[in-house]
């Protein structure tokens, strides 16, 4: 279940940018996934080192998290990985809910619509506070939890803002929150822009620039003592984002999401029941009227829509059982298309759906049971099916992909079933075994993709609308020693997959976009193995003083041998945190190997290793219900030069950026 | 008490929330279905056919062109009006050019069901600029058995996407015609793409030819590209080639035609049809 992540002690982020209490209770072995927790008390602002410090983008802290790592092509909206694995094979939800991108080129991660300040805590696989159900998917998942005002907490708020001068990026941020005992109301918004930054080579890095206003709001009320409900609404829109390794930017990417939660708490068989609706909206503009020289002027508008609805319940402990299930309906439906402008106007304009009014309708049912052995050990047996309902549902759509082979809407019948076992050997060691198998059907372009132009291999990706669905084998092994001072988790983990989906090069087909290498056709090739390991480390030197280290390495090869491409190299991060009185300091070290195992085939080129270093401090000045938070930081200190091997197109990262943040809070 | 200010709060998230996120999105009206079978046909004109005891009435697929016309007549009885069903129809297309005339390629008109009249097709090989073009349609009354024929005069354009183009054989030194038949109205995705072709025995015979074997390709000339799983037009009929077109985008598209004969060699590899729709 917690694939892989399971024993993790806290993860270093989490031993630096949350709580001090909450290091302790993570070295308790119960606590098994990685939780970052973003919004722990406001009233202290010294505890939410990470967040409150800097206006940050979501990625930024999930690239620090284990076995983690970001396929960038821009500065903005990087996309996840996970183990080497990625959309489709990684699940993320914000907060329970299905958001799916508007973007054909995957420009547009459901990560990139949520702020921090939107959330609360962001999970990798499932959290048992949670449930859901990420572990069923082949790569785990993440979760991104939505922010809720607790009860009783009164009126409080922050307002802050920020500035870099690396990039010319300003920040400003506020929340504010009432709450008495019977219903309590957030709203928080942040804004961001920047222009383009200087690499570590002093060059400007050409539409690295972007803007985002983020808005978001929940309300809850507590309709008697056992019942609670809640709304939830997140509004964020970007404009004018540059994608340096792309051939085009996007104008805009805007997205709405509402939601709204019913939680039962329950004395009977069930201790809690929720039932959640959602819906979400997204809607991306990607064009290139910021680019000079283009062959031939093209934008690519696409929509997203989703609605869904579940129930999870969770039961007390029956005997040595205890159980935990969700039922869950959702429907996606996904346009883009393309426009072209020939270069002369006698000619018109070229126009071709890129995912042709297509409609995902998924059913799943969850059902996890934490069984109890004895004291020191217990085993987790967990199940999903999930059926999905594909189809093209316009006449106009239809007719591109029938050449292709679509003759009519799909449907994939998804089982996964999860086996972990536990064992705590004395009180410091312990272990944990798991195995499992699941499956995935096919992402809209996978499936119904056409000609999509992917800027890594150069290659045009169309969908092939009868393939199969992946089938995984997954397992890990983790060992856990804890103590008062020491906390270090490694773990190995593999996986094969069966019928693993890959564009496979269409020779007799031709490429759409100008310049393009040619077509490439998903299709289902027989296996592909991934298997690596993680290594956590955190230690209190002394009172004021706190240690970690993690690092991940993750390799992937095809059945003929050759290499999965956009494999993360071995990459980590070291740091050290000192708390010394109002006074707060990190020297943080990440660091990448090269890679050299690479798919040149499918766009990879070897990249060498680096060493970045950041440096940050940051002083609280405590008043009398309030505080002020002063940061001053650089990150990428000595100005290298470098990329990691899962940013496209050779852009350079940021070189030495200086940052000053504010921030008041009541 | 309670429930209304939760109601309130309700309402007010509500409409926030809706206010910000809304999108209205129109709907479009169906025209109403027409009742005349030939309210989508390009009249040309009413005569008599002298002699058949019939009046015919000559439409066009659309306003004539140089290329392959679907032509429909319709016979009623000269003195009942009744609609006639049971006749033969031939045509005799004639270019008029002062100093010559010349023929162009036709085929017999059959009844057919749902377009209520006889359908056939003229191949105008020219624009009407060069000369004058007429119509001669022949009936063959097999109701009465009498016989009679009416000839309308035509006026024939030019398209701006040539419908019709034509070469000299390589292999014979025959002038051959190509014409377009389909598709009609193009669309995004596999299209039939029904090509008719004739030979020009004399400047009176246009006779169609059979059994030639014909490979496409088409092109988006501004991006240099074309177009995967398209389907070579194999022989049908009376000269007719039947095969698919698949056309990825909107836009302007070139269909590449090779006609070799049946034996395999290379008659024509150079013709094309431009093929532009939104």
């Amino acid at each position: 279940m917690k694939v892989a992540k399971t024993i993790l002690l806290c993860s270093l982020v989490q031993a630096l940018y949350a709580q001090p209490e909450s290091l302790d209770s993570l070295k308790k072995p119960i606590e098994l996934s990685e939780v970052v927790v973003l919004d722990q008390s406001e009233k202290d602002p010294a505890l939410d080192f990470y967040k409150s410090s800097r206006q940050i983008g979501v990625e930024n802290i999930m690239t620090r998290m284990q076995g983690i790592s970001m396929i960038r092509r821009g500065n903005y909206a990087p996309d996840l990985v996970r183990h080497g694995m990625r959309n489709g094979q990684v699940g993320i939800t914000i907060d329970g809910m299905q958001v799916f991108g508007a973007c054909t080129d995957r420009m547009d991660p459901a990560t990139s619509y949520v702020e921090t300040n939107n959330l609360k805590s962001i999970s990798v696989s499932d959290d048992d506070e949670n449930g859901g159900c990420h572990s069923a998917n082949i790569a785990g998942g993440v979760d991104l939890k939505i922010k809720e005002p607790v009860f009783g907490s009164g009126f409080s708020g922050a307002v802050g803002g920020g500035f870099t001068p690396n990039g010319k990026g300003y920040n400003g941020l506020l929340s504010t929150t009432y709450a008495n005992n019977k219903w309590a109301i957030n709203v928080n918004s942040v804004y961001r822009k920047f222009d383009n930054y200087t690499d570590g080579n002093g060059n400007e890095v050409l539409y690295s620039q972007y803007e985002k206003i983020n808005f978001g709001t929940n309300f809850r009320y507590r309709v008697n003592k056992n019942q609670i409900v809640r709304l939830d609404f997140i509004l964020d829109d970007a404009y004018n984002i540059g994608y340096a390794a792309l051939p085009m930017d996007v104008a805009f990417a805007k997205a709405r999401m509402y939601g709204i939660t019913y939680h039962w708490y329950t004395k009977g068989f069930f201790k809690q029941i929720t039932a959640k609706g959602y819906y979400n909206y997204i809607d991306h503009a990607m064009d290139d009227s910021k680019r000079p020289d283009v062959p031939i002027r093209m934008d690519m508008p696409g929509q997203s829509k989703t609605w869904g609805a579940f129930v999870e319940a969770q039961t007390k402990s029956i005997k040595t059982h205890s159980l935990y299930s969700k039922l869950e309906v959702f429907s996606n439906f996904r346009h883009a298309d393309m426009t072209m402008y020939p270069n002369t106007s006698s000619e018109p304009d070229m126009y071709m759906l890129t995912w042709p009014d297509v409609q995902k309708t998924s059913s799943l049912y969850f059902i996890k049971d934490v069984i109890t052995l004895n004291a020191k050990s217990g085993i987790v047996v967990s199940g999903k099916l999930q059926i999905d309902y594909n189809q093209i549902i316009t006449e106009e759509g239809r007719k591109y992909m029938e050449p292709m082979g679509y003759e009519g809407p799909s449907t994939y019948v998804l089982p996964s079933l999860d086996v972990e076992f536990k064992h705590a050997l004395n009180k410091n060691n312990s272990f944990l075994i798991h195995a499992g198998y699941a499956s995935r059907g096919p992402s809209t372009s996978e499936q119904y993709g056409f000609y999509l132009f992917n800027a890594y291999d150069g290659y045009d990706y169309i969908g092939k609308p009868t393939i199969k669905a992946e089938q995984a084998l997954k397992a890990d092994l983790s060992y856990q020693l804890a103590t008062k001072k020491w906390l270090i988790e490694s773990s190995l983990f593999g996986y094969k997959i069966q019928d693993y989906i890959l564009g496979i090069t269409a020779t007799d087909y031709d490429g759409m976009t100008i310049g393009s290498n040619g077509v490439r056709v998903y299709d289902n090739v027989s296996s592909a193995t991934l298997y690596g390991a993680e290594l956590a480390v955190s230690v209190e030197i002394y009172k004021w003083l706190d240690a970690m280290a993690k690092a991940t390495f993750t390799r992937g090869i095809l059945e003929d041998n050759s290499n999965l491409p956009l494999i993360p190299p071995l990459n980590g991060l070291f740091a050290f945190k000192a708390n010394y009185k109002s006074w707060e300091a990190m020297f943080e070290t990440e660091f990448a190997s090269s890679q050299n195992k690479i798919n040149e085939q499918y766009g990879d080129q070897k990249t060498p290793g680096y060493v970045v270093n950041n440096l940050r401090a940051i002083k609280t000045f405590r008043l009398k219900s309030s505080a002020l938070n002063v940061e001053l930081g650089v990150d990428n200190m000595f100005n290298i030069a470098y990329r990691n091997h899962l940013d496209w197109g050779n852009i350079l990262r940021i070189g030495r950026n200086f940052y000053v943040q504010v921030k008041y809070s009541f | 008490m309670k429930t209304y200010f939760l109601k309130s709060v309700l309402a007010v998230f509500a409409i926030t929330v809706l206010a910000v996120g809304c999108k209205k999105e129109s709907t479009t009206n169906t025209p109403p279905t027409p009742t005349n079978p030939y309210a989508g046909l390009h009249e040309i004109a009413e005569m008599p056919a002298m002699g058949a005891g019939v009046t015919a009435t000559l439409y066009m697929g659309e306003e004539p062109f140089v290329g392959y016309n679907r032509v429909y007549v319709v016979l009623k009885d000269s003195v009942t009006g009744e609609l006639l069903m049971n006749a033969k129809i031939t045509f005799q297309p004639m270019m008029d050019m002062g100093a010559m005339m010349h023929s162009a390629p036709w085929e017999e008109a059959k009844w057919t069901e749902s377009s209520k009249a006889f359908l056939g097709s003229s191949t105008f090989i020219m624009p009407s600029m060069a000369g004058v073009w007429t119509l001669k349609v022949m009936v063959q009354n097999h109701s009465s058995g009498a016989q009679g024929a009416a000839t309308f005069p035509i006026t024939v354009m030019e398209k701006q996407e040539a419908m019709l183009y034509s070469f000299v054989s390589a292999t014979d030194s025959a002038r051959v015609f190509v014409a377009l038949v389909q598709p009609l109205n193009p669309t995004v995705g596999l299209n039939n793409f029904e090509l008719a072709v004739y030979k020009r025995k004399t400047m009176m015979e246009f006779p169609p030819m059979d059994n030639l074997m014909i490979e496409i390709d088409p092109e988006m000339p501004t991006m240099g590209h074309g177009s995967p799983n398209n389907v070579d037009p194999v022989f049908t009929e009376m000269g007719h080639y039947l095969g698919k077109v698949n056309f990825t985008m909107t836009g302007y598209w070139k269909v590449n035609v090779m006609v070799k004969d049946d034996q395999n060699a290379m008659m024509n590899d150079n013709g094309y049809f431009d093929i532009t729709f939104q």
